[in-house]
């Protein structure tokens, strides 16, 4: 089964993502931050990053999806991010000028169907 | 008259020099003009010669006077020694014009009324006590070239067909004309000189008027700016509260929805749920720093006054807070006084103080850096420091940032998480307690805040000197 990576500085939202994904048959590692996440991925090779934009700096969920973008071994790792961002003041923080390098969004608090779904159809 | 005025008041003394020359190549052309004109047109009825000797000196003073006026200038000499330099040029124009006078008829010659002119130029250039002084040289220089040539000291030159010639001689005459000329040049003088003090005082007056309006407008766009800036920050701040208020609540209904739609697995669901309560406490507590932090503003007294033991409290927050420091490779230092006394005030209260002050330590201070902190007495008060290695504050935001909801820029670089409260609420709290809050910081290097309350020995509050504060945060 598949493993997958959750980068979230939120521990409640790890735990309940999750549990989500454990009740699917997944296998899930997490990471408080993002520099963790990126030795993580390296340590456990998963084959998905569910991957929060903002955590202890605004930026920092862009800047893991970025490094992995650059690195041959892990650009094709599907990500997945996701925010609440579009309601907060960090929108105006987040660069509209260039490639993000991710798979697809998903915003909180999360829908369970909905997640399962979106990790389902891009691990196919 | 405007334009002239404009030049000769405002200007700087070295400008109305120059207006002068430039004045003086204007007449010099003109009675050469006149002369070649008059010459032509009536005969030759004047010596021409002595005229030009005349012309040819005013010109070679006029040179002299623009560059020594220009090289003094430019060497930044004293407004003074400027101001010589233009009383010489008008005496040296009063003194040409009394010798073209005397060569050009004398008495005869109705152009002495430009006596009157050159004293008006002076008083608009120069002071009226100059303006009284040109007046007196130019009725001596007249009266002088009238008995002159009246007493046949020296020649009159006799304007043939214009005047009678031998009218210079007319005892009466040469005293109606002394007369007339000395009053009206002092009149003038006078009248001048007055015109041209009001004339100055008004300009400095508007001048003063118009410095005074700029101020006042910087200030009020000064003001404008922290306005504008407040306002920012309670919009900021609004936000920021508004986003750490979600995102437990957010938490907390992903489980529950995970609870409803059957996704925890039995022997999960009691650790869930405790997560989910858990979760709420933290809003609990976040919603009653909130509330603290408007109660400190509305400037309660502390009226219940309660003793606890800063030490002990100061271990336990050190307890709670091993975690973080583990978690981000701190060094940590604890300096704490043995046998201090109880200090005056609330314990939940003293646990703040050191929980905001050592987890902003943490916060802003990167992977591997030192958070040093001492608690003992400074004369009748405990005093607690609180020192780190960390990203500094910038001297411009020291004064600021005790201020509700600010937040510096490299701070919110650093942390994310920050209301922009935890400072003002420490400082309410020293505050209502009669202690002092200070920090001191350099950029990149790190922070020292340092604080104090009153302890059970004493009331009264010494406050923090400066020397020693400073020994204590090296």
């Amino acid at each position: 089964m598949a493993k997958i990576l959750i980068v979230d500085d939120d521990p409640d939202f790890c735990e309940a993502t999750r549990v989500v994904l454990e009740s699917a048959g997944y296998q899930v590692v997490t990471a408080p931050d993002g520099d963790t996440g990126l030795r993580r991925v390296n340590e456990e090779q998963p084959d998905l990053v569910i991957l929060d934009i903002i955590m202890e700096t605004v930026l920092e969920g862009l800047h893991v999806s970025r490094e992995m973008a650059n690195d041959p071994t892990k650009s094709q790792i599907p990500i997945l991010m996701v925010t609440s961002i579009a309601n907060t003041d960090y929108a105006a923080l987040f660069p509209t000028d260039e490639y993000i390098h991710i798979s697809g969004f998903v915003s909180k608090p999360i829908s369970p169907a909905n997640l399962l779904n979106r990790v389902a159809a891009l691990l196919r | 008259m405007s334009a002239l005025a404009d030049v000769a008041i405002s200007g700087p003394i070295g400008g109305r020099a120059q207006w002068l020359s430039g004045l003086r190549w204007l007449v010099l052309t003109l009675i050469g003009l006149a002369i070649l004109l008059g010459n032509r047109l009536m005969g030759t009825l004047l010596p021409t010669r002595p005229i030009w000797a005349v012309l040819a000196g005013v010109l070679l003073y006029n040179v002299l006077f623009w560059w020594l006026t220009d090289r003094l200038a430019r060497r930044g000499v004293s407004h003074r020694r400027l101001a010589g330099l233009l009383r010489m040029q008008i005496i040296a124009d009063l003194i040409a014009l009394t010798l073209l006078l005397h060569f050009s008829g004398g008495m005869e010659n109705p152009f002495s009324l430009y006596y009157l002119l050159l004293i008006v130029i002076g008083s608009i250039l120069l002071t009226r006590r100059d303006s009284y002084l040109f007046a007196l040289i130019a009725s001596f220089l007249w009266a002088g070239l009238l008995l002159a040539e009246g007493t046949g000291i020296v020649p009159h030159y006799n304007l043939a067909g214009f005047r009678l010639p031998i009218r210079h001689q007319e005892w009466n005459h040469i005293i109606a004309q002394i007369v007339v000329l000395t009053s009206a040049a002092f009149f003038v003088s006078y009248l001048s000189s007055t015109l041209i003090h009001r004339l100055r005082q008004n300009e400095r007056e508007l001048y003063e008027t118009n410095l005074a309006c700029e101020l006042r407008a910087e200030e009020l766009a000064e003001l404008n700016e922290r306005l504008q800036n407040v306002d920012h920050s309670r919009i900021m701040f609004i936000r920021l509260v508004t986003h750490e208020l979600r995102a437990p609540v957010a938490a907390i209904q992903s489980y529950l929805r995970l609870i409803l739609e059957g996704y925890v697995p039995a022997e999960r669901m009691e650790e869930i749920v405790t997560k989910a309560e858990q979760r709420a406490s933290d809003q609990l507590a976040l919603i009653s720093d909130l509330l603290d932090l408007a109660r400190l503003r509305e400037g309660q007294p502390a009226d219940d006054v309660e003793l606890c033991d800063a030490a002990a409290i100061l271990e336990d927050v050190l307890d709670l807070m091993q975690a973080r420091i583990e978690n981000r490779q701190l060094e940590k230092h604890v300096q704490i006084e043995p046998e201090l006394p109880l200090a005056r005030a609330r314990a939940e209260h003293v646990k703040q103080i050191w929980i905001n002050l050592i987890s902003n330590a943490i916060k802003y201070t990167p992977r591997g850096g030192k958070v040093c902190v001492t608690l003992g007495m400074h004369h009748d008060m405990l005093r607690g420091i609180v020192r780190d290695t960390g990203i500094g504050i910038a001297p411009e935001d020291q004064e600021r940032i005790f201020e509700e909801f600010f937040r510096t820029e490299r701070a919110k670089g650093t942390a994310r998480q920050g209301t922009g409260l935890g400072l003002s609420i420490v400082k309410g709290l020293v505050e209502r307690y009669g202690g002092e809050i200070r920090v001191e910081s350099v950029l990149d290097q790190g922070t020292t805040f340092t604080f104090t309350l009153p302890t059970i020995s004493e009331d009264h509050a010494e406050p923090l000197t400066a020397s020693e504060h400073t020994a204590s945060a090296v």
